[in-house]
């Protein structure tokens, strides 16, 4: 297959389909990696390039394909593609047929990440700024499962290399003070809250007190809470009395037994996987459908039951998101390997379906988890929302206009 | 340590590293020229045991392991036929000559009933024989497959001859394969049956074998009975050897991949109060399990294994492959490395319950797995070489 590029304009169906290739493409590349001279590109890319605020695993290389939909790859010599430098061009290739020249984002971190709290951290020890807008604040580096030896299977949040900048419990109001600094930039027009589990589940009153401390600056704020199932549903009021206009609960799989082995400390701790569905089920009365959210990691369990969770959760009000399953060291699922693309094309493109059957918005797709992007681009791209010839970054609505 | 302890130590490694190859080549795939392998294939009567699949047959390594690999284009490893043999290549090293399985001559000879003896069992390289009674498993029925097996996949695909084989059949082919001197191990299993008929089927297939023989050595692979004292009676007609297939250890999981076992047989726990109670009728070594490599987290796998050994049952595994099909198409085995931890401590714990090289071969298929690394720890190679075990002859 080779994506072109064009200068003229396109039918919109064109370039729809385009995207749409661009990305499966993109999950290709994703399996099956790519090889590149890393010394050759250094030219085209940014001294950011492989900057990471979620201290995962080195990811590889980024780039972008011609009608703006980007890709990443981790090195690989015994893979058909590769990129080589033509004319000064980086150029990608399948085997020996041309796919098309690619750019590198620049990744640059937006200014106001280096300036410095009252408390001498800077910004970006606080939280990260995405692309989109938003802010994505965790509130703690450890998860307490782990003292119990009850953490998700997959999850590399205790064992991941720490930022020794970061502190490993941030407190109401250094989050509220990167909040403002953040908002001033007109970088905070969602706010995303997350972490591991508390030492005794103080997560409620944390929460609270973060919102307030944003509340003394601000009237209002839009964000979400991503919280572990409450174990007294009644709680949940509370979230959005304090100006949580959202709310997310990640399930991890969507299979009741799955769930039993992948997350023994949600299972355990919080009246297991049904309860967690009623907490769901629970909150669509409070924050409204549409605002509810969980997360699958998507391949760790097969497509149907993935797909069959994202229906019956969209057919109470709820977008269930999901990731592509990486690995990671350190966990009991090191040396797993993500099933194929097809498989994660799969998913994404009948979930995709699934979300535009029940008339979710753009806004709800990037309005929860983090894995927002991963459906929300191809969401975006059936429902035409890109102009010209290329999909831009989703941009969250500005909230002080 | 005497020269000769230590030149032994530099073989058993030497032969563990080929072991470790022989997984890397199962994740990585082999690169070939079709054509040329069709031609070699055709001239020398390679092919795959178990029959059907075309690609590279199953080889055996320059030092003994046995191994195999997909196509891929895109592979560091190669096979290429040099003065009319086969060597494997990593990139531009030759790593050394191969020897590609060959089917044993006597699985074409032909039953009074017009089928092949191909058609109804497989002879191993150990000597011994697999049966699949039935190529289809009734759990395909009720929508309750095990989510990794291919079994009904394969019988729809039709590249069996015989759905369902008559006791009669069997021990015919059985027959003709124990005069060849090669039915030293009968291993009989399949799928699910209506209604369960396996005991049943396995008497008659039992008895009909008694017919011309006072003795057979064997194993029946069968689902947990729900009443387990149905068990002595499969070792009152001839097996000595019973397999109840777990498939992954982790109860929660066992309940999502095996939803017909799990709901069928009593649950997991029923599953394991039948292997142990196995253990009471057909002894220590002689009660077997098996779990699909790579479906749950290692450590989950090896507690499996080495609660099995201290229970007296040898828990094999495998190194799990998506099959098309499947509920888990389009899943990817874990890496080499995964397979080779598990493989590795899996085999210390045989030898620390003392389990035989025997044992690791009268179960099921899998045994053979890990059976060459158990024999390379133990030190069972002569001349650098890992030779092919054999059963002990029966006759």
């Amino acid at each position: 297959m080779s994506v072109g590029t064009e200068n003229k304009p396109l039918e919109k169906e064109v370039v729809k389909k385009r995207l749409l290739e661009e990305a499966r493409l993109a999950l290709d590349f994703n399996e099956q990696g790519i090889n590149y001279n890393a010394e050759e590109l250094k030219k085209f890319r940014g001294l950011n390039a492989d900057i990471n605020g979620f201290r995962r695993n080195a990811n590889g290389i980024n780039f972008e394909l011609p009608h703006g939909f980007t890709a990443n790859a981790k090195y690989n010599r015994w893979t058909p593609f590769s990129i080589k430098v033509e004319n000064d061009k980086p150029i990608l290739y399948n085997d020996k047929e041309v796919i098309a020249e690619i750019s590198f984002p620049q990744n640059t971190p937006h200014p106001v990440s280096e300036q410095l709290l009252s408390t001498g951290e800077k910004v970006k020890n606080i939280l990260n700024i995405s692309q989109f807008g938003g802010v994505h604040v965790s509130y703690s580096d450890e998860c307490s499962l782990k003292d119990l030896g009850e953490d998700c299977l997959f999850c590399s949040y205790n064992v991941r290399e720490r930022d020794p900048e970061r502190p490993l419990i941030k407190n109401p109001k250094q989050v509220a003070e990167a909040y403002h600094l953040a908002r001033q930039a007109g970088v905070a027009n969602h706010f995303r809250i997350t972490g591991g589990f508390v030492p005794e589940r103080r997560e409620l009153e944390y929460y609270i007190d973060v919102a307030e401390a944003i509340r003394q600056h601000y009237d209002s704020f839009y964000g979400v809470a991503i919280i572990g199932a409450p174990s007294d549903p009644s709680v949940l009021p509370k979230y959005k009395e304090v100006g949580f206009s959202n709310i997310s609960h990640n399930l991890e799989v969507w299979d009741k037994d799955l769930f039993g082995l992948v997350c023994p400390g949600k299972s355990k701790r919080n009246g297991g996987w049904q309860h967690w569905l009623n907490s769901l089920e629970a909150a669509v009365d409070i924050f409204g459908k549409g605002n509810v959210h969980t997360n699958i990691v998507g391949g760790l369990e097969p497509k149907e039951s993935i797909l069959q969770g994202i229906e019956y959760l969209a057919s109470k009000g709820i977008v269930a998101h999901f990731s592509v399953f990486r690995p990671e060291k350190g966990t009991p699922f090191e040396g797993y390997r993500s099933p194929e693309a097809s498989f994660h094309w799969d998913i994404v493109d009948k979930a995709t379906d699934i979300f535009l059957r029940y008339g979710f918005t753009s806004l709800h797709m990037y309005s929860g988890p983090a894995s927002a992007d991963h459906a929300g681009r191809i969401f975006r791209i059936k429902n035409g929302e890109f102009e010209g010839n290329k999909l831009g970054v989703y941009k969250y609505p500005s909230i002080d206009k | 340590m005497s020269a000769n302890t230590q030149e032994k130590e530099a073989v058993k490694q030497l032969l563990l590293e080929e072991a470790k190859l022989s997984l890397d080549l199962s994740e990585l795939g082999i690169f070939y020229n079709i054509e040329e392998i069709n031609k070699y294939k055709e001239k020398t009567g390679a092919a795959s045991p178990m029959g059907g699949r075309g690609g590279l047959p199953g080889f055996t390594l320059p030092h003994g392991n046995s191994a195999n690999g997909k196509f891929n284009r895109w592979t560091p490893f190669s096979v290429k036929i040099e003065n009319d043999k086969p060597v494997l290549y990593k990139e531009e090293t030759p790593i050394g000559e191969i020897e590609f399985n060959i089917p044993n001559p006597i699985s074409h000879q032909y039953l009074s009933s017009g089928e092949q003896v191909k058609d109804i069992l497989s002879i191993s390289s150990q000597g011994g024989l697999h049966v699949m009674y039935s190529d289809e498993c009734a759990l395909k029925d009720l929508g309750e497959d095990c989510l990794f097996c291919a079994f009904n996949v394969r019988a729809q695909e039709g590249d069996r001859k015989v759905l369902l084989k008559s006791p009669k059949q069997v021990a015919e082919a059985y027959d003709i394969a124990r005069k060849a001197g090669v039915a030293n191990h009968f291993r009989i299993t399949g799928g699910f049956v209506p209604e369960r008929r396996e005991l049943e089927y396995y008497i008659d297939v039992a008895e009909a074998i008694h017919e011309k023989y006072d003795y057979f050595y064997g194993a029946a692979i069968i689902g947990a009975p729900a009443d387990l004292s149905a068990l002595p009676k499969y070792k009152e007609v001839g097996f000595e050897n019973i397999s109840t297939n777990i498939e992954v250890w982790d109860k929660n999981l066992f309940a999502m991949m095996c939803p017909g076992k799990s709901k069928r047989n009593g649950g997991w726990q029923h599953w394991i109060d039948s292997l142990e109670a196995s253990v009471d009728i057909f002894g220590k070594g002689n009660v077997h399990s098996t779990i699909v490599g790579g479906l749950e987290p290692l450590e989950s796998t090896l507690e499996g294994i080495e609660y099995f050994a201290s229970k007296g049952i040898v828990c094999h595994f495998s190194a799990f492959r998506s099959e098309k099909g499947t509920a888990l198409e389009g899943y990817r085995s874990p890496e080499a490395s995964f397979h080779w931890n598990l493989l590795d401590k899996a085999t210390d714990i045989y030898h620390r319950y003392g389990f035989t090289t025997q044992q690791m071969y009268s179960g099921p298929a899998s045994g053979g797995h890990s059976a060459g690394v158990f024999r390379i720890k133990g030190g069972e190679f002569e001349n650098g070489k890992l030779t092919t075990w054999k059963f002990p002859s029966i006759d």
